[in-house]
């Protein structure tokens, strides 16, 4: 039995059809009245009459019920089409009947990482489906549903085909949270977008936004498109209204000290250093624990290498920290793990570094969001590097000659009879190719005047394809004639002033190299002694370096200023020039505690850099690098140990029909990935979008203010899924046929009464004598009372 | 027609002697008006002894001119002979309530009904038949004999008859929905069964009524009449609004001879109402034409002409089938 308070509820103005109910008294007032208020005519011709009122009083009654009962409906229906009636059957029944659609719902559904966090231990994206449910059930089943994922994707704006509601809680099943940053800007773009074109009838077109509304989910500084100001135009907009987040602690990132470790290394780097960055949101207190743990596997093997474990105490207002754990290069080392020698990358040995975290505070919740929790990175681990020494001294003059740079470089890159992370051989400046060059991670010319062209040509294919070039100024009087075919060689200007800067005998101080300058990145192992290895070099003679000239990196300088030793980029390789030679005439380098480390650490970090080209750090979301396509891509280390709370979904949650249903969305799951094309291989290490999951919450009135840049939105409850569409199901058409039906009405009433002759006109049949002067013509009534 | 014939004839239409009051004057107006249209005096014909001359008139039959006074005289006069009728003339007036029906005002708000129209009628009727020498009777009934007048051809007889009429009017109901106020009802078979008990001399009947009764009764007392040789002309008084029936609003119908009343729209029943009043006058025109009696309808908005032309005809015609 429905109430007074549901009636009304059906319509818009309710006024309106309580003010046509009641005006349906009118007609039957009028009916009444004209029997009991009838004009009272004395008849002669009574006979007559009564025998005509006899004969037709039956038929007379139901014409005169049929002519009231249409007059009421007129009057009822006119009031009913202007009160906007919510006949939610009828009107299911009206567009099914027509094959349209009556409402299109668009939903959008913030899947992004910041609907993973929990609340009351339901995490947020499990609400949006409940109330998606909720306004599914409300709808008809001409209705229409598009649900639309807000998580920034490489694949664009994902949206659903438009659904039947009873078919929303199936595709909902396929909805979970991603790893990636909302995008709300681009998904009202789409659809305003799909809106323009679809034209459906605005006031049956509606948009509901479920998000967290979080800084890490809406960029509020970043305004909102000029042509979306007109969405309101063209749907009515409602918003989920947020819930109170809680806080957050995440990792950012994890670095580690250099993304090749040498495992064999028996000289000073016995450690590889990770900095693990920290972040809290929207918590400051004081207290809470936060247990860092680090994993390291290598590629494939669930057995981890290592495991270290450390931890911090966040203070009062406290919101960042970087926390620094040392890892013994030896437990890297891969004894178990053979290379195999048909991988052309077998010297590369990906090892995977997971850090988790988990917090405890006194204060909940402290932590509602998981999945930012565990980061990942990639260090390739290897025995050793390999480096080859171009001079000509040895090959042609007694090994022995312990002056020259060769033999200085030789003794310094191998210093002792056991295991070394590198490994040397020399080759003849005429002998370099393709073919000697092979294998080698660096090479170190000391006689670049002897080069033939076809070893310019070697050198510069082997910088292009990552190879360390490394020119050591010749110790001799002679003009550095070779810059001329360096510079055309790898198309660096690099210019060398001819005349060489020499200290006289009687000059007492040579030149000092500058300490006050920072550690170069690369020899940061060097940091914590580098002003005392520095302080014992002297140099004698030098080049004087253009400084001018293109430098990407300048690693060791005189306290003039002029540089000693550089470096520049060359392809995928680097360039490194020493202006000076590793003669004791010139520099008493060779023989000082810089030289060696100086030599490996350079070495080590900028072949390195080339290794680090296998490797790639990638946020969920954001495309595969080049030349390489889901399909090439799987994940290397098995899912459970990535500890991730859902395994990666094969499923085609993701509708463009780009994405086969067996591919792995690596850029969608956090995990380890190696991804194969070709000839070569990447390792790639997928992390959540963090700043996603930045839970601190937007004042009101900003998040109003932004949102009010494409129209009124209207703020919902949790709990008010139904009154999205009982509310604008007012504005279903319903009244048009209403008003339809009473035109037609009232021609059937114009025609009944005709047929019945209630309204039929009598024909004058005045005869002609009534006009006759001094009276009128005929007229009627002359006894009426 | 001359122009001053038709100047005439203009009085003799009813509604424009609704404005004069005294009946006897009207029904002088209405005669003499149809008797100087005419190129022929009405006598014409009749074999009567002298009775005086007057001056020739234009229409005047050229063979009555007296020759010898214009002789004299230098003169026309024309002969006027006093004949000897023996026609007795019954008038039947109706007087009952549906006879006070009238929907014809004129500019003075009086309202022509149709018992003004019958009784002009019959005064007219009365007066020519006794400038004839005729002797005329008169019976006033509704479903009795209200007042009757003795056949005579006496000269002050006309003013009898006509204070008869006039004092016979029905009256005007000042609430003709009251019952009790509304007139008789018509029952002309008793009217006719009383009338002919005390005609002993057969003649010409002449009744002037709304014929608002059974037919069946109709038809008895005409073939009564018709039994007992007399000839008759029927005279039906009928108001315009009867035979329009032009209502349209919801009305109450109050009948005038206490036949209750009816609520109704009057448009839905009027194509009714209309095919029955035609078949109740197709019905009496079949009786009179059985009878070979005369039948006329006089509309109240009509004029009196037709039926004293009517009544001049039968007239001539009942004479010459007496002295056949």
């Amino acid at each position: 039995m429905w109430t007074l308070a549901q009636l009304s509820a059906a319509f818009s103005q309710a006024a309106l059809a309580w003010g046509g109910a009641v005006a349906v008294s009118i007609p039957i007032a009028i009916h009444l009245l004209t029997r009991y208020r009838r004009q009272i005519q004395a008849w002669g011709a009574m006979r007559f009459l009564a025998a005509s009122f006899k004969k037709h009083r039956r038929r007379l009654r139901i014409e005169q019920l049929i002519l009231l009962i249409n007059r009421c409906l007129i009057v009822l229906l006119a009031g009913l089409a202007m009160s906007g009636p919510v006949l939610t059957g009828c009107t299911q029944w009206i567009h099914a009947a027509a094959g349209v659609s009556a409402r299109m719902v668009h939903i959008v559904i913030d899947n992004s990482i910041a609907s993973s966090a929990t609340h009351d231990d339901q995490p947020a994206i499990e609400r949006y489906k409940k109330f998606t449910n909720q306004l599914a059930n409300q709808l008809n089943s001409s209705d229409r549903v598009v649900i639309w994922q807000a998580a920034r994707s490489p694949s664009g704006v994902i949206r659903s085909e438009p659904l039947a509601p009873n078919q929303v809680q199936q595709h909902l099943a396929k909805i979970h949270h991603t790893h990636a940053k909302a995008n709300l800007h681009a998904t009202l773009t789409a659809i305003h977008h799909t809106l323009q074109q679809d034209q459906h009838p605005p006031n049956n077109t509606f948009i509901v936004m479920l998000s967290a509304f979080t800084r890490g989910s809406a960029d509020t500084d970043r305004h909102l498109n000029k042509e979306l100001h007109v969405l309101d135009q063209l749907a009515n907009l409602f918003a989920l209204k947020p819930a109170a987040p809680g806080g957050n602690i995440q990792i950012t990132s994890i670095t580690p000290s250099s993304p090749q470790v040498l495992t064999d290394a028996t000289g000073i780097l016995r450690t590889l250093s990770i900095n693990v960055d920290l972040k809290r949101f929207a918590d400051d207190t004081p207290g809470t624990i936060t247990n860092v743990t680090l994993t390291a596997h290598y590629r494939g093997d669930p057995k981890p290498l290592i495991t270290k474990q450390a931890q911090h105490k966040w203070l009062a207002g406290q919101s960042e920290y970087t926390l620094r754990i040392h890892l013994p290069v030896q437990a890297l080392s891969l004894d178990d793990h053979p290379s195999n020698p048909d991988d052309s990358h077998a010297t590369l040995n990906p090892i995977g570094l997971t850090v988790n975290i988990q917090s405890t505070a006194p204060n909940a919740p402290h932590d509602v969001i998981t999945v930012d929790n565990v980061h990942r990175a990639i260090v390739c681990a290897r025995e050793g590097i390999s480096v080859s020494v171009v001079s000509d001294d040895i090959v042609t003059h007694s090994r022995h000659d312990s002056s020259s740079s060769a033999h200085w470089l030789l003794t310094a890159l191998s210093p002792g009879n056991g295991p070394a992370p590198v490994t040397t051989s020399t080759i003849s400046p005429t002998a370099i190719s393709k073919f000697t060059l092979s294998g080698q991670d660096a090479v170190i010319v000391t006689h670049p005047q002897q080069l033939l062209p076809s070893g310019w040509e070697a050198l510069r294919r082997f910088t292009d394809t990552g190879g360390v070039v490394w020119f050591i100024m010749p110790a001799s009087h002679e003009p550095p004639l070779w810059l001329e075919p360096l510079r055309d060689t790898f198309h660096i200007e690099w210019h060398l002033r001819v005349q060489r800067l020499e200290v006289s005998t009687d000059q007492p101080t040579p030149w000092r190299l500058a300490t006050t300058n920072a550690v170069p990145a690369g020899l940061e192992a060097l940091s914590t002694e580098w002003e005392s290895l520095l302080r014992p070099v002297r140099v004698y003679k030098h080049y004087e370096f253009d400084r001018r000239a293109p430098i990407d990196q300048l690693l060791l300088q005189i306290v003039d200023g002029s540089p000693l030793l550089l470096s520049a980029s060359v392809g995928h390789g680097t360039l490194l020039l020493t202006t000076t030679a590793f003669d004791l005439d010139w520099t008493n380098l060779p023989a000082k505690p810089l030289f060696v480390p100086l030599l490996h650490e350079t070495l080590r970090t900028h072949s390195a850099r080339s290794t680090a080209r296998w490797v790639q750090q990638i946020v969920s979301g954001d495309n595969l690098p080049n030349n390489h396509s889901r399909a090439d891509t799987h994940p290397w280390i098995p899912w459970t140990i990535n500890n991730t709370a859902n395994p990666p979904n094969t499923e085609n949650d993701y509708l463009q029909p780009a994405i086969q249903p067996t591919d792995t969305h690596a850029t969608h799951e956090p995990g380890f990935f190696e991804s194969s094309e070709h000839t070569s291989t990447r390792w790639m290490a997928v992390n959540p979008d963090t700043p996603g999951a930045d839970t601190t919450p937007i004042p009101t009135e900003r998040l109003k203010q932004w949102l009010a840049a494409t129209g009124q939105w209207k703020w919902l409850g949790h709990t008010d899924a139904q009154s999205i569409v009982a509310q604008k199901a007012q504005r279903t058409s319903l009244g048009w046929p209403l008003l339809v039906s009473v035109v037609a009405l009232v021609l059937l009433e114009t025609c009944l009464a005709r047929w019945f002759s209630h309204a039929a006109v009598p024909r004058s049949t005045t005869p002609a004598g009534h006009t006759q002067q001094g009276f009128e013509p005929t007229s009627f009534g002359g006894h009426n009372a | 027609m001359t122009q001053d014939a038709r100047h005439t004839t203009r009085y003799l239409d009813g509604q424009a002697l609704a404005s004069l009051k005294p009946l006897e004057l009207r029904a002088r107006i209405v005669v003499d008006g149809l008797l100087s249209g005419m190129h022929r005096s009405p006598a014409q014909g009749v074999s009567v002894e002298f009775a005086q001359h007057r001056q020739y008139a234009p229409g005047d039959d050229l063979r009555r001119l007296d020759w010898k006074v214009y002789g004299r005289t230098d003169k026309l006069y024309v002969k006027q002979q006093q004949r000897e009728s023996n026609l007795d003339v019954w008038l039947m007036v109706d007087v009952s309530g549906s006879m006070a029906y009238g929907s014809v005002t004129s500019h003075d708000a009086h309202t022509w009904t149709k018992f003004d129209h019958a009784a002009t009628a019959a005064a007219s009727i009365a007066y020519l038949a006794l400038r004839q020498q005729d002797r005329v009777g008169m019976a006033i009934f509704d479903d009795a004999i209200r007042a009757d007048a003795r056949p005579s051809n006496a000269h002050d007889h006309w003013r009898s008859i006509v204070a008869a009429l006039a004092a016979a009017a029905p009256t005007r109901h000042r609430n003709p929905t009251d019952h009790e106020q509304t007139g008789g009802t018509t029952d002309i078979d008793r009217l006719v069964d009383l009338a002919l008990a005390g005609i002993s001399q057969r003649g010409l009947i002449v009744f002037i009524s709304d014929l608002f009764d059974d037919i069946n009764a109709i038809e008895q007392a005409l073939a009564k009449a018709c039994h007992h040789g007399h000839d008759a002309i029927i005279l039906q008084v009928l108001d315009p609004a009867e035979r329009q029936f032009p209502f349209r609003a919801p009305t109450e119908f109050v009948g005038l001879e206490a036949e209750g009343r009816l609520a109704t729209s009057p448009a839905a029943l009027r194509a009714t109402y209309l095919q029955a009043l035609d078949e109740h006058q197709r019905a009496i025109a079949d009786i009179a034409r059985r009878f070979r009696f005369d039948y006329e309808i006089l509309d109240t908005s009509g004029t009196l002409g037709p039926p004293l032309s009517k009544y001049l005809a039968r007239r001539a015609s009942t004479m010459r089938r007496g002295r056949g």
